[in-house]
């Protein structure tokens, strides 16, 4: 399948060339399909110092359909959802809105780029998206405290 | 040997080392060459049909266009490659000292105009003054290398571009696209979604913006796209395409503008199956046929057809011929307005009865049945007076995936469609109008902030985005979850317009009442000021009616008919509004009870609206008590334990439950 060979393309170049922050590896040699991300928290951001592990599930029709994507770890963020399914609800990752030509590496530089940037007007959560607009010391605060906490 | 030395000879020889496309004849010193014609900005060319020569022959061109019955179209196309223009060169034996050289230009298909050509032709003897007689074939040729560069200037002309008649158009259009496809045959393209690097010939340079991928993913792509019946996915593949960089306000404003799928022929040319083409087209045309309201089908139930409408013309046999414009964006821009406009879907029932009865008339494109859009009858003509089907009036199998609908599917609060979640989270956007929603309840969601809905503590919904992430399929109705939220608010609408229901039948039958009264009295003087032999057949009968409608208000079934009355009141062929008095009314009976007289439907016609009246029999009395029991149990919200066994044909049964 030609699926086959575009990951194995994706993943050297992903290895060789990993999108700043990010280090990636297959959860089994054995299964293409399923990549764990480790994303270091960006710079200037609550999340500095933290380690995010992310699982993305490549479905059998990649690239023609999106991956999923899931952080493992818990982070205080308006657009990762707060329970263990950890969903990130990304335009890019939308059915109607994926295109094939995008990478693995698109996608975890985008992720990066939300978590340096959280965007509050498309949050899952929005207690912290609230909290974010109207309270943002607190907020560092607490994403602060998770990353002690959480992502070690 | 050596006297034979010629410096035509030497020129000659240096020239087919520069061109090794040149030939030469060394013995009669001549020489021809090709020379390409790529101007480096695509020249624009005007076809005009049945151009002879000069100006005047316009005025002939415009009649002949006329009498053939085709419109006198102009084509302006912009061409980035031309046939060839063909040099030939002979050199006298004067040259280079006493005579120029002798040069004649021809054009493959014989496209540029005569002058230009000698226009050209002259360039050679001026050059040769101008260098003082010297070889000047290489300097000529160059310089017409220069001028094919520039489009051989044509553009500078009156008309701002070369005008040529229709008949070269086709000869041209291809060569420029045949030279464009060998030339893109040649290159490499790094395909974007398999990653690899390709030959030109195994890839496909989308037509509108240029984009290359290699024909196994597009066919790949476009073939699952198309099987899963994602129309919207057959566009352009690069993620940048069809996005403006603009604010996301605009962009998300004029991305459904900008994104345009793929006309059929750009498929077939990828080399996807035409079955799977075919399919394609008609999906799509489906979509918008079902997108549109205005749209009715055919009431066999075996068939179901849309009917045929001119805004939706049939799919022709051969694909390459399908008119552009069905899939261009301005088409589907037009059918959001017209959805925009509807903004109650409760109201189309009135809303689709065309003022014109002739108007009245559907066809079916599958099996040709002519019916009437508004009754859903065969076709009545256009002088019978009709009225919109009942609701009740359903067949087995739309009951069944009525049923089906109502239970395992939520509406789109914009467009009605119904939707089934396959799996993820209960943020829904409508796969036909891109409302965002929520799957449990229903409920319009902003799109720039939809999960907000489910953050609000209090509300239905709070916490319950992923609820029913598996999709709706498993799930019992029953409990209480998804579905059962999904078409609450229907419940409840129906609820609401029930309870309206049964007080506008009281209050139409007390109106009744009174209009049957006056309706006697009228039809009486009626009878006695135009004389008995004309209105005295008639005349009974309207007492009849309005007796019928005194004896049957009471019952149960009042509310079924009070919806027909009700939609009666809109109906605009009615022949005179109820403000114009009963007497018109009376009138407008007895006009219509003619006409069914005169196609001899009278009989049939006053048999069965007596029988109520004159002799209610067992049948009727043990349907209506049923009806009286489950009404009272539906009171009492039990009307799941009813049993319809005792009603032939459900009626009324089924918009309740």
């Amino acid at each position: 399948m030609a699926g086959n060979k575009r990951i194995m393309k994706e993943l050297a170049e992903v290895r060789t060339n990993p999108p700043p922050g990010c280090t990636v590896t297959l959860a089994d040699e054995n299964d293409m399909g399923t990549w764990d991300a480790v994303m270091d928290g960006p710079p200037d951001s609550p999340y500095t110092g933290g380690h995010y592990k992310i699982q993305i599930t490549l479905p059998k029709e990649y690239p023609f359909k999106p991956p999923q994507l899931s952080f493992k770890t818990k982070i205080y963020h308006p657009n990762v959802s707060n329970d263990d399914r950890g969903a990130m609800c990304l335009g890019m990752l939308r059915p109607d809105e994926w295109k094939p030509p995008n990478k693995i590496a698109d996608v975890l530089r985008l992720v990066r780029s939300v978590l340096a940037a959280p965007q509050p007007d498309d949050a899952v959560e929005q207690g912290i998206a609230d909290q974010f607009k109207n309270d943002r010391k607190s907020f560092d605060k607490v994403a602060k405290e998770w990353v002690g906490r959480y992502a070690k | 040997m050596a006297a034979l030395y010629d410096e035509r000879v030497e020129e000659l020889g240096s020239l087919e080392a520069i061109y090794p496309e040149l030939t030469s004849d060394l013995d009669r010193f001549t020489a021809s060459l090709e020379l390409a014609i790529t101007p480096s900005k695509p020249l624009l060319v005007r076809f005009i049909p049945h151009v002879t020569a000069g100006g005047g022959s316009n005025a002939t061109s415009y009649a002949a266009a006329a009498t053939n019955g085709s419109a006198y179209v102009e084509r302006d196309v912009k061409l980035s490659h031309l046939p060839p223009l063909c040099l030939q060169v002979t050199l006298p034996a004067e040259y280079p000292a006493d005579a120029p050289p002798k040069v004649h230009l021809t054009t493959k298909h014989d496209w540029l105009p005569k002058e230009r050509l000698s226009e050209l032709e002259a360039e050679a003897e001026q050059l040769w003054e101008e260098y003082g007689h010297c070889q000047i074939l290489f300097t000529y040729i160059d310089s017409l290398q220069q001028a094919a560069e520039r489009g051989l200037d044509l553009d500078q002309s009156a008309d701002g571009c070369l005008v040529l008649s229709a008949a070269s158009e086709s000869k041209l259009v291809s060569f420029d696209s045949d030279t464009t496809l060998s030339i893109f045959n040649t290159g490499t393209y790094d395909c974007g979604i398999c990653l690899e690097p390709k030959k030109g010939s195994s890839c496909y340079r989308m037509k509108r913006c240029g984009h290359v991928f290699c024909l196994d993913c597009l066919q790949g792509f476009y073939n699952n796209a198309i099987t899963e019946g994602d129309m919207a996915g057959i566009r352009c593949l690069d993620p940048t395409c069809g996005k403006t960089p603009a604010t996301p306000e605009s962009s998300r404003k004029r991305k459904r503008k900008a994104e345009r799928t793929l006309h059929p022929r750009e498929l077939l040319a990828m080399g996807i199956e035409e079955s799977m083409v075919r399919r394609y087209v008609e999906m799509k045309r489906k979509k918008k046929l079902e997108a549109d309201k205005s749209t009715v089908y055919c009431p066999r139930t075996w068939c179901q057809g849309a009917a045929k409408s001119s805004k939706y013309p049939p799919i022709p046999a051969d694909l390459l011929a399908y008119a552009a414009a069905e899939l261009s964006s301005g088409e589907e821009s037009d059918v959001e307005s017209t959805l925009d406009g509807n903004d109650s879907p409760r109201s189309t029932g009135s809303k689709d009865i065309p003022p014109d009865p002739a108007d009245r008339l559907a066809v079916c494109e599958k099996c040709s049945l002519a019916f009437c859009r508004v009754c859903y009858m065969g076709w009545h003509g256009e002088f019978a007076r009709c009225f919109p089907r009942d609701p009740n009036e359903l067949s087995v199998e739309e009951k069944a995936s009525y049923d089906y609908i109502r239970l395992h599917t939520s509406p789109c609060p914009t467009c009605c469609s119904p939707t089934q979640k396959t799996m993820g989270c209960n943020h829904m956007k409508c796969f036909q109008c891109n409302t965002h929603f929520c799957y449990l309840c229903g409920a319009w969601l902003d799109g720039q902030n939809p999960y907000q809905h489910f953050n609000k503590a209090g509300t239905q919904c709070f916490q319950r985005l992923w609820e029913l992430e598996e999709g709706d399929e498993g799930q019992n109705p029953g409990d209480g979850q998804g579905f059962a939220g999904g078409r609450g608010w229907e419940q409840m609408a129906i609820d609401v317009a029930r309870d309206a229901d049964a007080q506008e039948a009281a209050a139409q039958a007390a109106d009744r009442e009174a209009h049957a009264e006056e309706d006697a009295i009228a039809a009486e003087l009626l009878v006695h000021g135009h004389g008995l032999h004309m209105a005295g057949h008639d005349a009974p009968f309207v007492v009849h009616m309005a007796q019928i409608r005194l004896d049957e208000e009471p019952e149960p079934l009042a509310q079924h008919r009070a919806a027909r009355g009700a939609r009666r009141q809109r109906n605009p062929f009615q022949a005179h509004p109820p403000a114009q008095g009963h007497q018109a009314q009376a009138q407008a009976v007895r006009n219509h009870e003619r006409a069914a007289a005169r196609q001899g439907r009278l009989a049939g016609h006053g048999r069965v609206a007596r029988r109520p009246a004159t002799v209610a029999n067992d049948e009727d009395e043990r349907q209506q008590a049923e009806l009286q029991r489950f009404l009272e149990m539906a009171q009492r919200d039990e009307e799941d334990g009813w049993d319809s066994d005792g009603l032939d044909e459900d009626d009324g049964v089924f918009e309740i439950r």
